[in-house]
């Protein structure tokens, strides 16, 4: 998970607490990009990643007085906001059934704007591609995937944050990480070739 | 660790692990021996990769989305005591212009109508012990109409008025019980105008429950209007 965020934050949120409102600003403007990006990548909506984003923040803010100083607060910010990831896939998940369906029956891997396999890849590209291959895992998966291998948790810190046994998560991991290779399979042995030379 | 020897169908596993620093050194020489592995572990590093150089927000939704979270914001957080009077006074109250124009309007109207010698105590105070504000008769300075403000707070032990009458101060009006029956009362003279106020019980601001009209105080609550 990310380090502890050192004395600066604790400073702000004494001064929240102390009646200084405005000072919240800091901290929504610090970690919003994080805490949206999050959200984008575990919902795959730009709405639904700004609501979500939205209602962490206010949630933080409510619950202030509640946050241990000694903790770090990107951490605490995070853990409510992947609560609230959490929640909304939960009752969403009859939705994301139906639009995702499921990556093991095959079929086409991608719809919409992604560049063709044998193109080279600009950076934003890439980035483009890989989360629309998020989005085509099961949140089963791409919840602990994100956490794991986007965000840098331990997975003792997922397992806490998703009440899961190690050994479930861990496999979960494992099956998340293949059918992402999996997907990303034809756009990285070309990409390689493109820039390796090779034919 | 027995790695070498592995079926290919536990690769997955294998080459997760190695992405975790899970495999020592030795066995994952050996692996690597196998091309095929090689190049499904050097693909799937490429995608770990890929995750680990995500930008943060593509695109970042930036001042716009700050300014939406500050203005959704609550007053304070949660469990956070009144402010003072003086932390109120220093932030503006979130009234719409169109009120303060028609206050403006009616207090015009009120000067036009007391400077042309109308009868301040000529209506009836309102027929209910527990109206919030009432006209009541008795001297008042010229100009001025004499205003009960009641509260039935039968639990509490002191119970102020603020508004802007009295700049909102918790110590300047306080209300009285002296028949201890939990009715408590105090008379203000008041020029004609509009009015917001508040009840301070026990230290708790509380909105008066039978005022005619509220307006937002622009901390999230409302503030009860009197016009007169």
């Amino acid at each position: 998970m990310n380090e502890h965020d050192g004395n600066q934050d604790g400073l702000v949120v004494a001064q929240v607490l102390a009646g200084d409102r405005d000072r919240f600003r800091e901290l929504v403007e610090r970690y919003q990009s994080r805490i949206y990006g999050l959200a984008l990548r575990l919902v795959g909506n730009p709405t639904e990643a700004e609501d979500l984003t939205q209602q962490s923040f206010i949630e933080a803010f409510r619950g202030l007085r509640s946050y241990d100083p000694h903790r770090s607060f990107s951490t605490w910010l995070t853990c409510i906001a992947l609560n609230n990831c959490k929640d909304h896939l939960k009752s969403h998940k009859r939705r994301e059934r139906q639009l995702i369906g499921d990556v093991d029956q095959g079929g086409a891997l991608f719809t919409g704007r992604l560049p063709p396999p044998d193109q080279l890849l600009t950076a934003q590209e890439r980035a483009e591609l890989v989360t629309a291959a998020l989005m085509r895992l099961d949140s089963k998966y791409r919840v602990p995937l994100v956490l794991k291998d986007v965000e840098g948790w331990s997975y003792n810190e997922i397992q806490q944050e998703l009440d899961l046994p190690l050994t479930t998560l861990k496999i979960r991991v494992v099956r998340a990480r293949a059918k992402l290779q999996e997907q990303l399979r034809p756009w990285l042995s070309t990409d390689r070739k493109k820039r390796t030379g090779t034919s | 660790m027995a790695e070498h020897g592995q079926k290919e169908e536990d690769w997955d596993e294998l080459i997760s692990r190695f992405l975790d620093g899970d495999v020592d050194p030795a066995s994952l020489a050996e692996l690597e021996s196998n091309p095929r592995f090689a190049a499904e572990l050097r693909r799937a590093a490429r995608v770990q990769q890929e995750l680990k150089n995500l930008p943060p927000s593509t695109p970042d939704p930036g001042e716009r989305l700050t300014g939406r979270i500050m203005r959704a914001l609550p007053d304070a957080p949660d469990g956070t005591p009144r402010r003072s009077i003086w932390s109120r006074l220093r932030r503006p109250l979130a009234v719409p212009a169109w009120s303060v124009a028609l206050a403006a309007v009616l207090l015009f109207a009120a000067g036009v109508y007391l400077s042309r010698g109308g009868d301040r105590e000529h209506r009836a105070p309102v027929p209910t012990a527990l109206a919030p504000a009432q006209e009541v008769q008795g001297a008042s300075c010229p100009g001025e109409i004499r205003v009960r403000f009641v509260l039935k707070a039968p639990e509490a032990r002191h119970v102020q008025l603020v508004g802007d009458f009295n700049a909102w101060s918790v110590e300047a009006t306080p209300l009285s019980d002296a028949d201890g029956n939990g009715i408590w009362t105090v008379v203000v003279p008041l020029k004609a105008g509009r009015y917001q106020y508040k009840f301070v019980v026990d230290g708790d601001w509380t909105v008066d429950p039978d005022a005619p009209a509220y307006l937002p105080d622009g901390f999230g609550g409302k503030n009860a209007l009197l016009a007169i």
